[in-house]
């Protein structure tokens, strides 16, 4: 991997230089896919957001800022800024279509009619129950948490990117935190309870600490 | 806003680390003022942790995206580049859309699929490998692979222009195999096509109708191209890597990842430093000397901590092969917090034994950190630091206390637990098999283990940058996984075939040698074999559309029906929320029936491997027949997450079934959250074999190359036990089979249940061993004895008949390491990775180097045995990571590693006579005072935080 900063491969790119521009989408696809993710739900084309826009930075490549020129932190968070702003318009645009939006509701209270809620069923398949939760918030919530846990953006990015003020985004946070930590509350029990004897769920707790492959 | 609302968000800045200096002063004031916040901002704490832990770890987008954006952007940035074009950005944002609907349209046939042999090969343009493959599904495997190769090659070429191409012109009839120059002209054939013609139609269709009428869908898939990759990239992307995988250069490799392990950030720790006290464990000869107060088993502290002491020693049995530190207790991160609380209540313990106005203000103190002390990060890591700066505050004889405390917890966690054997305590304390005395216990006894999934897994993570969990790593599957060497036997059902040579890799270099211990199964060749009545149990859970797993399971059922015949039966079980029966048992010559059960598999839903594991095996008594062989075999990422879940428990159940001559494969898939030790257990309990898939490469071998060993069981419950001559050997070590140990006495009792051998299987065991070579002696210095049964006879007599043979091992047969038969050093030089990667405490102070460079010189020997390149490719690309993760033992842990080996001796002492036992006895105990007297010293140091 390359360890020049995000302002050098741009410019190594503006230049034609494409291992540049490679190295600028292996960086950044995951908080980007995250991202789009987290707007559009698991089950759509999210990807293929992330794909314009990484075909929007090939086209018309952002200017960095003087101030943030020479500081790879801060043009690190720069240029994430913008990447992040330019996903959250793309994927804005696709959730415009009221059509779409209707089905992808459809959709997700279909299959939890199918699993006939989660009430009835032992939750161990972690990923997928906390996926479920987060999808259950709303868009703007969803978002907020995305980029602060999964992305690590502070809350002043988290309100350039989405146009809000800080104090929004602390709300926001701070009720989608809340209704997530209702949503899997016998999720942690059951999590606790299995740190107290368990021997299986110890396993699970394995898997998990591994995190995510790809 | 309410004041609730206010604090939660104050809370949550706070747990995020956003609050500012105020904020914080004002957070800490309401957790020490009041439970309820703590516990508030307790649950805050986890629900955080929770969502990072398992949807934080990093993505990236499916291989085909990526190449596709690559060439688009290929070469450097145009003025105005083809994808600019308004007709192009109509038709990307239909794509999009269509693509959608298309997702949601299979969404609606997956709920109401039912069996339609016809319609399946044209669901849509991501089922065209299905199509392909089912048009030749008479092909031989060899052709199969190779077209499944070249699909995968092609997607990853394929450039974004040249994918449109080729399903455009599948659906306008245009061969498909346009060379790469018609790529330019393909470009305006996009252009004008797509937008003019499909895309009005297209919405206009999803305007009028939902899901899309027929008509429509062919046309979308046909030009979808988009929707299609991209739904498929989404949920079950089509093509994995085939080759390249593992030496994969220029796969993106997370460094250092997430790994589970939690030394992992332990500082890089050169592979040197001294043995621990070498001379203490040197078998009978430094046992004699004298004296003791430690009469074993009655040695429990009689002290008031006694509860405290023995939940420290009993938190991290097994796994703490970790130097001694502070944290080495608190095995697992979760009760840290409870440490800290027994550290503090220790504290004031001792604080409320001598009264005083200092301490009643230590008291208020720790009170106050107590308050602070499960909720506040900075001190859940920094116990250490907390507890030295308190330490300071006690008067001396406070601070003996203190110390004292902390003596005693670590003598007790060394100690005894009343009726503990010696090799108990051992694994204990450092989780691996220990050097035998032979003089004590001359006999070793294991379960034959044919499985190879440890290996196949720990690659896996090893590819990827990551180190596997200790417990993961079971050296004999290691060994096992690369190909037999030794000829399978000319007569009767087994061979035994022993190397001996002086080791590489262990001190003393001169007197450890290392015994190969080789078990080779007849082979019986494909035309023997009995038909085949195999029920797959596939997992159709949610979990299964994560890295292409289904596509891989699909492919390897494909792949293993071209090995079958008409006399074969195949039938198939998917679970997910449920179970249910797609195909029961259906000859093979029904082959389109058998294909368009395959294809019908989509994941969706929990994974409820009991009720998937019943039925299977209901399918199989179903078609029980006694002139065939009846397989259960359980595809899945082994998280199982409904039903039963133990795997004792699930393995019990299965008892009775597996006595009526049904066997239980099982093949592990994906990974992350793959529950390796479920799928090993039930493969274990279900008398079958467990491998694990992660693309087509591996399928390969499983299904094809190891095909007759996965299918037909040449014995059961085989046994291995070897018989050390105590004058020749002094002690010994069997590598890996920690699981797989039987008591020696159980040797030739044939109700204790063991290990399956299938056809042409090779079952190897490496025992390290100290030799006596002043013993000249003629006889043998060892001998290994095998006892099996025969396979089952469906619906016969049981026939409990067991039949042993016996190979001497004598010393003459020795070489040097260089002269040694290449599969001989082929499994040394793969187990001894093995014990790096499991951190083995007998691996320390071994040269990772020096493996490298042996494996090396092997590897020009063996041009042909791309396992063993690949083998040396990956230890090459992970020795970093494995250093990076060594334990690094500093003074303390090695005094409490000596101090450990003392009390084992001790142990072992007990059970020789007992005049010599009081000798021994005398002199250890004098030995243990000395060395609780330097952990002592070595404890106070680390206390006052002074390093020498």
């Amino acid at each position: 991997m390359s360890s020049d900063s995000d302002g050098q491969l741009l410019r190594q790119w503006k230049a034609g230089q494409q291992p540049a521009f490679a190295e600028l989408v292996q960086r950044h696809q995951s908080a980007l896919l995250r991202h789009a993710r987290a707007i559009l739900g698991a089950g759509s084309p999210y990807e293929d957001v992330v794909q314009d826009v990484f075909l929007k930075l090939a086209e018309s490549p952002p200017d960095l800022t003087a101030e943030a020129l020479g500081d790879p932190e801060r043009e690190r968070v720069q240029l994430l800024s913008w990447l992040h702003k330019v996903t959250r318009n793309a994927c804005m645009d696709t959730i415009r279509s009221d059509t779409r939006r209707k089905r992808r509701e459809h959709a997700v209270a279909s299959s939890e009619a199918a699993d006939g809620g989660h009430a009835s069923i032992e939750e161990r398949d972690t990923r997928a129950l906390v996926e479920r939760e987060l999808t259950k918030l709303p868009v703007d919530q969803r978002e907020v948490l995305a980029l602060r846990l999964m992305g690590e953006r502070s809350y002043k990015e988290i309100a350039e990117i989405t146009g809000k003020n800080v104090g929004t985004v602390g709300w926001l946070i701070s009720v989608g935190l809340k209704a997530l930590g209702e949503g899997l509350e016998p999720l942690l029990e059951g999590r606790k309870s299995a740190q107290r004897g368990g021997t299986v769920r110890i396993e699970t707790g394995m898997g998990l600490a591994q995190g995510e492959a790809s | 806003m309410t004041m609730e609302q206010k604090l939660h968000e104050l809370l949550c800045a706070y747990a995020l680390g956003e609050a500012d200096a105020a904020q914080k002063t004002e957070v800490e004031r309401a957790l020490a003022s009041s439970p309820e916040v703590r516990a508030e901002l307790a649950k805050l704490e986890e629900t955080i942790g929770l969502v990072r832990e398992t949807l934080g770890g990093s993505e990236s987008m499916s291989e085909e995206a990526e190449h596709a954006l690559m060439s688009a952007v290929s070469p450097a940035p145009r003025a105005n580049p083809w994808y600019s074009s308004g007709w192009m950005r109509l038709a990307a944002s239909f794509l999009v859309v269509g693509g959608g609907a298309l997702w949601m349209h299979r969404l609606y046939e997956a709920n109401e699929a039912h069996m339609a042999p016809g319609s399946v090969a044209e669901r849509d343009a991501g089922d065209q490998r299905k199509s392909r493959v089912e048009s030749n599904s008479k092909a031989d495997p060899e052709t199969l692979v190779a077209q499944l190769d070249q699909k995968e090659k092609a997607d990853r070429f394929d450039s974004r222009e040249a994918n449109s191409l080729d399903q455009l012109s599948l659906g306008s009839g245009v061969g498909k195999d346009a060379p790469p120059s018609a790529q330019a002209a393909s470009v305006n054939f996009v252009e004008e096509q797509v937008p003019a013609e499909s895309a009005p139609k297209a919405e206009e269709a999803l305007a009028i109708a939902e899901p899309p009428p027929i008509a429509h869908r062919s046309l979308l898939s046909a030009t979808g191209y988009a929707g299609n990759k991209l739904t498929d990239s989404a949920t079950t992307s089509s093509s994995g890597p085939v080759d390249g995988t593992y030496r994969g250069s220029g796969d993106t490799v997370p460094a250092g990842g997430a790994g589970g392990d939690k030394t992992s950030p332990a500082p890089a720790a050169p592979v040197v430093g001294s043995a621990p006290a070498p001379t203490l464990l040197t078998g009978r000869k430094s046992l004699t000397s004298s004296g003791s107060k430690l009469a074993p088993g009655n040695e429990r502290p009689n002290n008031a901590n006694l509860g405290l002491a023995k939940k420290a020693a009993e938190s991290a049995p097994g796994d703490s092969f970790a130097p001694y530190t502070w944290r080495d207790t608190q095995a697992s991160s979760r009760p840290a917090a409870d440490d800290v609380q027994d550290r503090v209540a220790l504290l004031l313990q001792s604080a409320e034994n001598a009264k005083g106005e200092r301490l009643a203000r230590l008291e208020d103190k720790t009170a106050q950190l107590k308050g602070l002390g499960y909720t506040s990060g900075e001190l859940r890591d920094n116990d250490e630091a907390t507890l030295q700066q308190l330490y300071f505050k006690l008067s001396p004889a406070e601070r003996a206390q203190v110390l004292d405390h902390e003596c005693r917890r670590v003598f007790d966690s060394c100690r005894r637990r009343p009726n503990e054997a010696p090799r108990d305590m051992f694994f204990r304390y450092w989780g691996d098999n220990p050097f035998e005395i032979t003089a004590l216990d001359p006999l070793s006894t294991f379960s034959a283990d044919v499985d190879t999934a440890s290996y196949a897994l720990a690659r896996r993570y090893l590819v990827e940058g990551r180190l596997p969990e200790k417990a993961q790593i079971r050296t004999e599957e290691f060994v096992n996984y690369f190909k037999g060497d030794v000829p399978p036997p000319t007569h009767g059902t087994f061979a035994i075939h022993t190397d001996l040579a002086p080791t590489r890799f262990a001190q003393p270099a001169n007197s450890t040698w290392t015994l190969r211990v080789v078990v080779r199964g007849e082979e019986l060749a494909k035309e023997e074999r009995k038909p085949l009545h195999l029920s797959f149990v596939i997992d159709c859970s949610g979990s299964m559309r994560e890295q292409n797993r289904m596509e891989t399971v699909k492919d390897t059922l494909r792949l293993l029906l071209t090995q079958l015949n008409a006399a074969d039966q195949v039938g198939i079980v998917a679970f997910s929320t449920e179970a249910r029966q797609i195909l029961p048992l259906t000859s093979v010559a029904n082959r389109g029936l058998v294909e368009t059960a395959i294809g019908q598999l989509e994941p969706d839903g929990w994974t409820n491997s009991e009720a998937g594991l019943r039925m299977g095996y209901e399918t199989a008594l179903a078609g029980l027949d006694a002139n065939s062989t009846n397989r259960v075999i359980f595809l899945s990422d082994g998280v199982a997450n409904k039903g039963e879940t133990d795997p004792s428990v699930l393995a019990q159940t299965l008892k009775p079934i597996r006595e009526k001559g049904v066997y239980l494969n099982t093949i592990g898939v994906g990974m992350n959250n793959h529950n390796d030790t479920l799928l090993e257990q039930l493969a274990d309990k279900g008398d079958g074999m467990c491998s694990y898939v992660d693309d087509m490469r591996e399928a390969k071998r499983v299904m094809l190359d190891n095909f007759m060993g996965s299918v037909e069981t040449i014995a059961r419950d085989v046994k291995i036990q070897v018989e050390f001559d105590p004058a020749q050997v002094t002690k010994y070590r069997l590598l890996g089979y920690e699981n797989r140990a039987i008591a020696d006495a159980d040797f030739r009792n044939d109700k204790v249940d063991a290990g399956e051998v299938g056809s042409g299987h090779q079952v190897t065991a490496l025992y390290e061993i100290e030799r006596n070579l002043a013993n000249t002696s003629e006889k043998p210095l060892a001998v290994v004895h095998l006892r099996w049964k025969a396979p089952r006879i469906v619906n016969g007599p049981a026939n409990e008949e067991a039949t042993e043979i016996t190979q001497p091992v004598l010393g003459s047969q020795q070489t040097s390491f260089e002269g040694a038969s290449i599969g001989y050093r082929r499994a040394v030089i793969v187990g001894q990775f093995a014990e790096f990667l499991r951190r083995s405490v007998h691996a320390r102070g071994r040269s990772l180097d020096e493996l490298i460079a042996e494996a090396h010189k092997l590897e020009a020997q063996m041009p042909q045995d791309a396992d063993f390149h690949e083998f040396v490719a990956l230890v090459e690309r992970s020795k970093q990571l494995v250093l990076d993760n060594l334990p690094n033992c500093d003074e303390l842990c090695q005094a409490i590693d000596a101090y450990r080996i003392c009390q084992i001796q001790h142990a072992q002492a007990e059970r020789l006579d007992r005049e010599r036992q009081q000798q021994i006895v005398d002199d250890l105990a004098r030995q243990n005072r000395e060395m609780e007297e330097k952990i002592r010293e070595l404890l106070r140091r680390r206390l006052e935080n002074s390093p020498k």
